[in-house]
């Protein structure tokens, strides 16, 4: 399988260009996280939205502010509290007394890049909230479809440590995201700069963006994101992805598997990584590059594994080492 | 434990056999371990890289282990418990060099059980050694070789299971198959020591039941049990017995078969014969009984006779199917024999097959594999200029990147099925001379283009990649 109309070199390189100035702008700011910050820009290629896990203090909430200082557009950020309404997300109508009708208010999840931080801290029926509206990018209110305004890329943070007083997210909002992410401490020299950048004249514990320029318009982000879905994919790399997806069904250790939807992500990130590797294809080593972050929260490990202190991505990788690769 | 020397059925002198060893348990296992134990260490240091020859010459070696603890034994049967150090001591006894031919090429004869008394214990040599095994005949020894193999075989797999279920469920559950057939991984090792073990545990019944055997024949024959009583009986040998009957007995196995004098020859005849009545009288050799017990004598009408005549059917018929079933079951064990060496020989390559049949009936517990990434053709060049004449570059790249990965594989390169291109060139950078490299690099280049590209490749520069010519260029820009 290849696409009709695969982009031409120029176009190629423009996206590369800009998927590296963004790269590099958020590296800046964010330091000893390349990692994680390579796969979001891998999920802004790919137009999907991403969780990031990492423990308190470990730069989640200014990757997401660089990244959308970085992307221009308009940036949201919702904080979610046990007490936080589907409303407070979405919007809802009011009435207004002068005209005697209803006006439907906006939420801030109209917006290009969305922050939802701490997401497991409001319930089920609030995380359900951004179903539609990361799957359909369309939101409805008082029975009215609002379409949300391309890009449209959430980015939601959860702490993995503290578990009370959290809504663990559902498999079906957890398989929305397109990655997850986890955001380890930096290393010592890393962590050296953070702290000698940040507390370099600052006063208070403000998050410093302004230095990250703009890097593109959401018009352009459009653009970069269709020349990645229009990248050269061949039926034997697909059917790689198809293998290591259905082989999480029956691997042992596994309750259960990933889904479909697990297959298209994982195509998906692998076009958005050979697009930022500068390919006009996508190979094996992208597939193999993303199975962790699409898969990991759309596995679950037995009791016994847990208990054994496995991880998805311990399993994960004997997974990857032995699904045979393409070579015909 | 007191032995009791009486006439003994053959079954009878394995449940001696099997009592003995359970009683001297300990004993028997450390001396099986005391030879087989340093045997197994320095075996290990030499062939720790070949552990199939190391598990082979331990299982040689197995007439060699057990000369100890039956050494051992002959001695505590007739009340001389050996303890370690005097065990350690007679090594050089229990060890002649009559026991070379048991460990040599006598190794396979089913009867080990049964002449490795007559060999070690009373040493007679070449045609002599072979009247008096024909004299004593072999008992059920064949049948106790049998099932101890047997019971080596189940105790390795009990413990081969044993290990396997005790890795909780859950986690990756290692291949089982690599603990008998594939030499070099950890689980070969594990599976090897554990049948070592299931040697040791069978060896002291193996070895007492064998040697059980021995004395009952040999009761039997020489009437020990009768000779005990007239030692008894005797002057001479009322002191013996009241020492014990024991010594005796052991002078009687040790002295081989010659019928040693008896203190009979200083009585009378008249003395005689009055103490033979008086034993001939007891319990054991004039006891009569009377048993009555029904027994069915058949139909008493002629009809129902002449009924039952005309069913018999035709002796020769009898001996046909008699002799048709006996051969249905020989081809039937020896196709059962055949299917289980080719299923457990490596030489056979019964494991690929295995692996194979797997894939073909898609399995679920295996991981899936590439089904169209057949092994590279023998003459590869040949092969990849075949592709490029029928216009099939892809193919001719394919087969050229899986040649490349099967040669890294042959340098000691551990690829696992999963490695992808930019995993198989980060791996050869460290094992490829540059030339080597460059062609690898290449060809994974041009085949990730051509592949998954979708990029016209030239025939001419896949061409160039062949062994010789890529040797040629390399010899050209030498030059």
């Amino acid at each position: 399988m290849s696409t009709a109309n695969p982009p031409s070199d120029e176009r190629l390189q423009d996206a590369r260009d800009a998927l590296g100035r963004i790269e590099r702008a958020v590296n800046r700011t964010v330091l000893g996280q390349r990692q994680v910050v390579r796969e979001v820009v891998v999920a802004l290629a790919a137009a999907g939205h991403v969780l990031l896990e990492g423990l308190p203090g470990m730069g989640k909430t200014l990757l997401v502010r660089a990244l959308a200082h970085a992307l221009g557009g308009r940036f949201a950020r919702v904080q979610f509290t046990p007490d936080l309404m589907p409303a407070d997300i979405t919007g809802h109508a009011i009435f207004d007394l002068q005209t005697e009708t209803f006006h439907i208010r906006r939420g801030p999840i109209f917006c290009n890049v969305l922050l939802g931080d701490e997401i497991n801290r409001a319930p089920a029926k609030t995380q359900a909230a951004m179903l539609e509206a990361m799957q359909e990018q369309q939101v409805t209110v008082e029975g009215q479809s609002l379409a949300l305004t391309p890009p449209f890329l959430v980015l939601a943070t959860q702490n993995p440590i503290e578990q009370e007083g959290t809504y663990p997210l559902p498999l079906a909002q957890l398989d929305r995201f397109l990655l997850k992410s986890y955001m380890d401490y930096p290393g010592a020299d890393d962590e050296l700069s953070v702290v000698r950048t940040v507390t370099a004249g600052a006063v208070g514990d403000t998050l410093d963006v302004s230095a990250v320029e703009q890097v593109l318009a959401p018009a352009q982000v459009l653009a970069l994101q269709a020349t990645a879905a229009a990248l050269t994919l061949d039926d034997a790399v697909l059917d790689y992805a198809l293998r290591l997806v259905r082989a999480t069904r029956d691997w042992p250790g596994l309750d259960s598997g990933a889904g479909t939807r697990a297959a298209v992500a994982l195509v998906r990130a692998a076009r958005g990584h050979a697009l930022l590797a500068g390919e006009a294809f996508v190979s094996p080593d992208d597939i193999k590059a993303m199975t962790p972050a699409v898969l990991r929260h759309r596995v679950r490990l037995g009791a016994e594994l847990e208990i054994e202190g496995y991880r998805p991505d311990d399993v994960l990788a004997e997974l990857l080492a032995a699904v045979a690769a393409p070579r015909a | 434990m007191t032995i009791q020397a009486r006439p003994r059925s053959p079954w009878e002198s394995l449940d001696l056999g099997f009592a003995l060893a359970r009683a001297w348990f300990g004993r028997l296992w450390l001396c099986w371990w005391l030879t087989a134990g340093p045997v197994a260490l320095v075996a290990a240091l030499v062939l720790h890289r070949h552990p199939q020859l190391w598990l082979l010459l331990l299982w040689w070696c197995k007439p060699a282990f057990e000369a100890l603890p039956l050494y051992w034994l002959s001695r505590a049967v007739f009340g001389e418990q050996l303890a370690v150090a005097a065990t350690l001591r007679s090594l050089p006894r229990a060890l002649p060099p009559r026991l070379w031919p048991q460990c040599l090429w006598r190794r396979i004869a089913m009867h080990r059980a049964f002449s490795m008394p007559v060999t070690l214990l009373e040493a007679p040599r070449g045609r002599a050694r072979r009247q008096r095994l024909r004299r004593l005949g072999t008992g059920a020894s064949a049948w106790l070789t049998l099932v101890c193999a047997q019971l080596e075989g189940i105790f390795w797999l009990s413990g081969i299971l044993l290990l396997a279920f005790l890795i909780p469920a859950g986690l990756p559950m290692p291949d089982l198959t690599t603990a008998f057939v594939d030499a070099g991984p950890a689980s070969y090792w594990a599976g090897s020591l554990l049948l070592l073990v299931a040697m040791s545990v069978v060896a002291p019944c193996y070895v007492a039941a064998g040697f059980a055997l021995y004395l009952g024949r040999r009761t039997e024959l020489e009437a020990w049990d009768l000779e005990l009583v007239f030692r008894r009986r005797s002057p001479r040998g009322g002191r013996s017995a009241r020492a014990g009957a024991a010594p005796l007995l052991l002078a009687t196995v040790l002295a081989a078969a010659a019928p040693s004098p008896v203190a009979a020859a200083v009585m009378t005849p008249a003395e005689a014969k009055a103490r033979i009545e008086a034993v001939l009288a007891q319990p054991d050799f004039g006891d009569t009984r009377e048993v009555h017990v029904w027994v069915y004598v058949g139909a008493d009408s002629p009809s129902a006779a002449a009924a039952d005549d005309g069913a018999v059917l035709p002796a020769w018929l009898v001996q046909a199917l008699a002799s048709g079933a006996k051969w249905a079951l020989i081809g039937l064990a020896a196709g059962a024999l055949i299917a289980l060496a080719l299923r457990l020989l490596p030489i056979s390559g019964g494991a690929q097959r295995r692996r194979r049949r797997r894939r073909e009936a898609g399995a679920p517990a295996s991981p899936p594999r590439a089904g169209d990434a057949p092994t590279p053709p023998t003459d590869i060049a040949a092969a990849v200029r075949h592709a490029l004449a029928i216009g099939d570059v892809r193919g001719a790249l394919g087969l050229l990147y899986r040649e490349q990965v099967t040669q890294l594989r042959a340098t000691g390169l551990a690829l696992p099925d999963g490695a992808t291109e930019a995993q198989c060139l980060r791996a050869a950078r460290a094992r490829l001379q540059p030339q080597a490299l460059t062609r690898l690099t290449r060809v994974v280049t041009l085949w990730r283009a051509a592949a998954y590209g979708h990029q016209p490749v030239r025939p001419d520069s896949v061409a160039a990649l062949l062994p010789a010519e890529a040797k040629a260029c390399a010899h050209n820009d030498h030059g």
